[in-house]
């Protein structure tokens, strides 16, 4: 059975797609025991020996080394598959996982592409919870220069990178690059003075960049649900006050090639109101509450419409009434 | 890895010898960055740097080069290196004497010698990272005006 969702503009595949995301984000690399940038490694070695049987120690000078910080970063798309997108999709994320595989503390520029061409950095969030999928309300925005906070040596920044809404039908490629801050180049580069604490900073063997790809597919929505809602107060006025009543307009439509089975459409009525006992109508003809013959009831906290098989271009509305307690 | 200009002073300035007080041993501390290279006809080659700044991986050498500046031999003598914690032990350098290896900064030996405790408890052989100490025992007297050199290769952590 497919759920049609409602409350957004959104599609049937979103709710698929999610679940396989959050199956993989517990793959968190494990920290890396490098010897930390800027750290002073001092030797010194003493020495004991006897001259006619007198016993004596000296030491030697002290050697100081300052460790360089290496510059390193790695990215992975999480998940291998082609992600499933429907045009029109304002919030779908791809999740990334950078790590700074370095030794020292540094911050990436990020750079996002969609078939080549660059996406703002408005487009990247970090993906605060973790949980592979985009959350406007807890996910933060990378900052409008596009660079990753500073990491720690070893640590990860879980990212996403939201497709743009404007994405046509077909197949594409969301990449993402990740380049140390402090530099870049072929393994080996100096940046002089530049690591951390002062001390030198080399290029590693990554280049200090990384680039992961996801392949994507954008396909027409097969379904789309419109929630619109009118308000009507005691005083006639469609302010939403208490006892005000809310008539909710749900507009169900397939497109061309559709081929939806036992599709059902649920709705859960808003906190702070009460359902209207009788107010569930589709298409116009009234609907009774009970779990009965007709296709719709309510269950005491959501509004269930079943639209059975579904194989043609189809539209269908379905309204029902909450007041406002 | 690159260098900049102006190691040499660099070094000069690593290498400051301490006097001993009074007995004519002196000692010099040097440490050298191990850089490999491979040659024309496919050898590996081992060149020995001055090592002003490493890089995690990197393997350093240490080398103790000591004087008898006095006039009497000096009998007895024992050079020992706490190893620096950052780094992990691998061996003598080429050219040295093997040293006798520590754990604990007590007892030394032969590395395949020696046990550490392990996290289950219990005691196994000892592997080249658990080396703490680092210790030559020169068997003969030194002569007056004689010099000797020890060293060991270690890598950065």
């Amino acid at each position: 059975m497919k759920a049609v969702s409602t409350g957004y503009g959104g599609s049937i595949a979103r709710a698929v797609a999610l679940g396989a995301a959050v199956s993989l984000c517990a793959a968190a690399s494990p920290a890396l025991a490098l010897g930390p940038a800027g750290a002073q490694i001092d030797n010194v070695a003493s020495l004991q020996f006897a001259i006619d049987g007198h016993s004596a120690s000296i030491s030697s000078n002290l050697v100081t080394t300052r460790v360089g910080e290496i510059l390193d970063v790695t990215l992975h798309a999480l998940g291998t598959s082609t992600v499933e997108v429907s045009t029109g999709e304002a919030d779908r994320g791809v999740p990334f996982l950078l790590t700074n595989s370095g030794n020292g503390s540094e911050a990436f520029a990020l750079n996002a592409t969609v078939g080549g061409t660059a996406l703002p950095a408005s487009t990247l969030f970090i993906d605060t919870d973790r949980n592979g999928a985009f959350d406007p309300a807890i996910d933060t925005p990378i900052s409008a220069c596009g660079c990753s906070p500073a990491l720690a040596p070893g640590a990860t920044l879980q990212l996403l990178v939201i497709i743009p809404a404007a994405t046509q039908a077909g197949s594409g490629v969301l990449s993402l690059q990740a380049r140390s801050g402090t530099g870049t180049g072929a393994p080996g580069t100096l940046f002089a003075g530049r690591g951390d604490n002062g001390a030198d900073a080399v290029v590693g063997a990554t280049g200090a960049a990384a680039t992961a790809e996801t392949p994507f597919t954008a396909t027409e929505a097969d379904a789309s649900v419109v929630k619109s809602q009118q308000v009507v107060a005691p005083d006639g006025t469609s302010s939403p006050v208490s006892g005000a009543t809310i008539t909710y307009r749900l507009e169900v439509v397939t497109r061309s090639n559709a081929r939806l089975t036992a599709a059902q459409l649920a709705d859960t009525i808003p906190a702070g109101t009460t359902y209207l006992p009788g107010s569930l109508q589709i298409d116009g003809a009234a609907l009774s509450d009970a779990n009965d013959a007709d296709n719709g009831r309510f269950d005491g906290s959501s509004i269930l419409v079943a639209l059975g098989d579904i194989d043609q271009p189809t539209t269908r509305v379905v309204t029902f009434q909450v007041k406002i307690q | 890895m690159r260098f900049p200009i102006g190691l040499c002073t660099a070094l000069a300035a690593l290498t400051a010898t301490a006097p001993a007080f009074g007995a004519g041993l002196t000692v010099t501390n040097t440490v050298f960055a191990q850089q490999r290279s491979t040659a024309p006809d496919g050898t590996t080659k081992i060149a020995l740097t001055p090592a002003t700044r490493v890089t995690p991986g990197d393997r350093v050498v240490y080398q103790l080069a000591y004087r008898n500046g006095g006039a009497q031999p000096i009998e007895g003598l024992t050079l020992n290196n706490p190893l620096p914690q950052e780094l992990t032990y691998r061996g003598p350098a080429q050219g040295s004497p093997a040293p006798e290896v520590s754990v604990d900064g007590q007892n030394y030996g032969p590395l395949a010698a020696l046990k550490v405790r392990g996290s289950d408890g219990g005691w196994h052989a000892a592997r080249a990272e658990d080396v703490t100490h680092v210790r030559w025992r020169i068997a003969n007297a030194l002569p007056a005006g004689s010099t000797g050199k020890v060293a060991f290769e270690a890598v950065l952590k």
